[in-house]
């Protein structure tokens, strides 16, 4: 862990903060990698001097900068953020670059980016900067202070350059500094390099400041210094590939704050730049991988073991990059509580082991194994334990209905249905009105509505769904068209009626009956009532309902390629009649909503034979001693995931825990086994064997 | 056959899968016991199936009251959101056999399809994940309801057949 690397030495040591990580010490080896000089690169910000050594991140540097003259910052805010500009920015002008996009400001919606906009007129050619040195600061009281009295130095140089009338944004901003022996160089703009060198000779703290500008002569450590942006998207490339395992899918992001590279970069050097360098990273990751698919492809697990987290807020991108990773390591980090974690509650759907060892919420948060349970639908494995097994799991995400979900109810009559459903969709597809004439006729009805809102499947849930411009306006959602004239104008009857509105349809390709069964859900059954075309039976002639769950892409009719995929309900009502096989389509509705994949309608495994209630379908509530499944001196691992599955057991039966226990022993210390057990025995259990409501 | 005006029968039908779908689906949420009575009284079919047909994610349930001892004993918390319903006149003229129906003027001896989409919770409302449901529903008139119109009030409309599923 960080926290017992090697002593830091530099100013900003003492600090805690929620920062990701810190570069503190390593960033002076970077540095003399670079110059071999005994040098002590100080970030720009010359961070946390206050002699106080510790406060978190932001907070401490506003107090430090609540100086008079900067109160009345035009921002609202100390001058902290523009002073950070040019580097806060970069990382988002080198992302935006390498996307190909020469202009930023084409994007200057987003805030984020608009900074990007204020500040490129300051930021002149590559280097744009001048260097100037100022010396002094050894024999002044400052020197005692942690930093070495930097950034009280460059606090007052600052606010002594600039004039007391200036408007902030000429506020003189010092851009970059660093220790070369005796003196801090320091960078500003050059329009700003008269009003520091009027300071020269001012007294800092007890000793007078000589300030020179330095004959313009960048040294190749200097360039590489100031134009190290351009280069940041490639080391952050070479970072991740660095880090990533193409054999085991695995992308390690632990130990971030001691990864020489990155602290070479300064990428920790200010608590701006820190906070952005994990999106930034996770961006590019976006740009390499171009669909969500190939991320989940490419990525199963993550580690963020040893960061020093405090929160997740730095690194809360993750969820939306990799939605989908299986295995995630978050050990050895500081996270104390639930709420430290909370920005990740119900993300990850697929995650299936977690790992949170190390981290203070174990020993803090009593029972944060079951909220994580809770938390994380797919969770098998906590800390390399597994506290349910893959078929709970789906037991839990299906609402833990008492019935299990089966295959489709075909009932069929004479292969109607099957001969239907064979022909319907290959036709639909392909000739829409050749189908109309074969199976319509003057009675048929025909309307389509569109769920808008529909929930969508779990993978695609980060993807705006399309519009449904092509259907809306025919759309019969009754729950939205209260006007009777719009309401009949979008019921189509009739053969020539139902044409016309097929003809207006999205062109549309539906998968393989045969050879993708698993993307239809096709049920039916006979029912009685339906209209007699010969009209002899008031009580009218039966028929089948059929309805079909299943997906489709539109597709675009000049290339013949797939676009959008949605997914569909459509209820068909077959009678007697006079089209292809003796058949007429009575009803036909068709339900839009977007993609909802396939899921939902497979087989619950184990269902098939009956055994239904894996998990009852309602939780108890248990008073719970406190030290109840809880980590603790003496207390074996084992011990502690029997405890957890005894809490899980009573609340699902309603129990006692004593009843509970016993029935685990029974079944081997299987939650399934014993919620089995307990089903088959609950009749006969005695009263006194479950707690009282 | 008295021919019914068009008009008449669309806002007769859209009515009735709009007092439905207001009524059904709170049932299924929190008054489980008066769910049998959306239901037809149990029958038989002409070839002996039994009526109505109740589906419910691929399991068969024998009759309104297993449905609703279902719901009222097993079925976790839950609670159903309609956002899209749709419905079609099915049989314009339906006099269930033995029976004498509505005047023939009225329009109410008609069958309604109705299909519902939408999104229930099972569980913790707050927690539980959104799951999309279909269901397609086949309504007909009420024959106790016939001539009854200053009574109690009494369902117009019965459940004959109904297939739900779980989509998402």
């Amino acid at each position: 862990m960080l926290e017992t690397s090697t002593p830091p030495t530099g100013p900003r040591a003492a600090r805690t903060s929620e920062r990701l990580t810190s570069g503190r010490h390593s960033s002076r080896g970077g540095i003399q990698k670079r110059s071999g000089a005994p040098s002590v690169r100080v970030d720009k910000d010359g961070d946390v001097s206050m002699g106080t050594g510790s406060g978190s991140g932001r907070g401490n540097g506003t107090a430090r900068r609540a100086t008079p003259g900067r109160r009345h910052d035009p921002l609202g805010k100390s001058s902290r953020p523009a002073r950070n500009g040019i580097d806060t920015s970069s990382i988002q002008k080198t992302i935006l670059r390498s996307m190909g996009s020469d202009a930023p400001l084409s994007r200057g919606a987003r805030p984020s980016l608009k900074s990007v906009r204020g500040r490129s007129r300051a930021q002149n050619a590559r280097d744009g900067l001048d260097r100037i040195t100022v010396r002094g600061l050894k024999q002044s009281k400052a020197a005692g202070n942690p930093d070495g009295g930097v950034s009280d130095l460059i606090g007052f140089l600052e606010r002594k350059a600039t004039h007391p009338d200036a408007p902030a944004s000429e506020a003189v901003k010092i851009k970059k500094s660093r220790l070369e022996g005796d003196a801090l160089i320091i960078s500003v703009r050059p329009e700003d390099t008269p009003k520091i060198t009027r300071i020269n000779h001012y007294v800092f703290a007890g000793a007078e400041l000589k300030i020179e500008a330095p004959p313009e002569k960048a040294t190749p450590l200097e360039s590489n210094a100031d134009s190290e942006t351009p280069n940041t998207i490639d080391t952050l490339k070479g970072v991740l590939s660095r880090r990533y395992n193409v054999d085991s899918k695995f992308l390690d992001l632990s130990h971030l704050g001691s990864d020489p590279e990155l602290v070479n970069i300064g990428m920790f050097s200010t608590t701006s730049r820190e906070s952005k360098f994990f999106p930034a990273l996770m961006k590019i990751c976006d740009n390499i991988f171009t669909s969500a698919k190939q991320k989940e492809e490419a990525i199963v697990s993550v580690s963020l073991a040893n960061n020093a987290l405090t929160n997740i807020s730095s690194v809360t991108t993750l969820s939306q990059t990799f939605p989908a990773i299986r295995n995630l390591d978050l050990s050895n980090n500081q996270l104390r509580n639930l709420a430290s974690m909370e920005g990740w509650r119900w993300k990850f759907r697929k995650l299936d082991h977690l790992i949170l060892t190390g981290n203070p919420v174990e020993a803090e948060v009593p029972l944060y194994k079951t909220e994580m349970l809770k938390w994380f639908p797919s969770l098998t494995t906590l800390d390399t334990i597994q506290l349910r097994t893959p078929e709970e799991v789906k037991a839990a995400a299906n609402g833990r209905l008492p019935m299990p979900i089966l295959g489709p109810c075909f009932r069929d009559e004479a292969s109607i249905g099957e001969n239907f459903v064979k022909q319907y969709f290959v036709a639909y597809d392909g000739d829409r009105a050749a189908l109309v004439t074969g199976f319509y006729d003057a009675q048929s009805t025909f309307s389509l509505s569109v769920n808008t809102s529909a929930p969508r499947a779990p993978e695609t849930s980060d993807y705006k769904v399309p519009g449904w411009d092509a259907y809306i306006k025919r759309s019969r959602n009754l729950t939205k068209l209260a006007h009777l004239p719009a309401q009949m104008s979008r019921l189509h009857t009739g053969t020539d009626s139902i044409k016309d509105v097929f003809s207006t349809l999205p062109a549309t390709r539906h998968p393989d009956l045969l050879a993708e069964p698993q993307k239809w859900c096709i049920e039916c059954h006979t029912i009685p009532g339906l209209p007699d075309p010969a009209g002899q039976s008031a009580s009218g002639v039966g028929g089948l309902i059929v309805m079909v769950h299943g997906e489709f892409s539109e597709v675009d009719v000049s290339t013949g390629q797939a676009t959008t995929t949605r997914s569909f309900d459509r209820t068909f009502v077959l009678g007697p009649g006079a089209g292809i096989g003796g058949i007429r389509v009575a009803c036909d509705t068709l339900v839009l909503r977007a993609y909802g994949g396939h899921d939902a309608w497979q087989p619950e495994g184990g269902a098939v034979d009956g055994n239904v209630l894996a998990q009852p379908p309602t939780l108890h509530k248990i008073a719970l001693p406190p030290e109840l499944a809880v980590p603790s001196q003496g207390k074996s691992e084992e011990q502690v995931r029997k405890e957890l599955l005894v809490v899980e057991l009573s609340k699902g039966t309603g129990m006692t825990l004593q009843w509970s226990e016993q029935c685990l022993n029974q079944s081997g210390w299987s939650l399934e086994a014993a919620a089995a057990a307990f089903e088959q025995a609950k009749s006969q259990l005695p009263a006194d064997a479950f707690v009282s409501r | 056959m008295a021919t019914v005006p068009a008009d008449k029968s669309a806002k007769m039908s859209t009515a009735a899968a709009k007092s439905f779908v207001d009524t059904y689906y709170p049932a299924l949420n929190s008054s489980r016991a008066d769910i049998a009575s959306f239901y037809m009284p149990a029958a038989n079919m002409p070839d002996g199936k039994p009526l109505p047909v109740i589906v419910f994610n691929g399991n068969i349930i024998p009759d309104p009251t297993a449905m609703q001892t279902l719901f009222q004993e097993q079925m976790p918390e839950a609670r159903y959101e309609v956002q899209d319903y749709d419905c079609h006149v099915l049989n314009p003229h339906y006099i269930a056999e033995g029976q004498s129906g509505h005047s023939p003027a009225s329009g109410k001896n008609m069958t309604i399809l109705i299909t519902v989409s939408g999104y229930v919770k099972y569980g913790d409302v707050r927690a539980a994940t959104m799951r999309g449901f279909s269901e397609s529903i086949v309504l007909i008139p009420n024959p106790l309801a016939t001539g009854n119109t200053k009574g109690k009030p009494m369902k117009e409309w019965l459940i004959q057949s109904q297939n739900f599923r779980l989509v998402v």
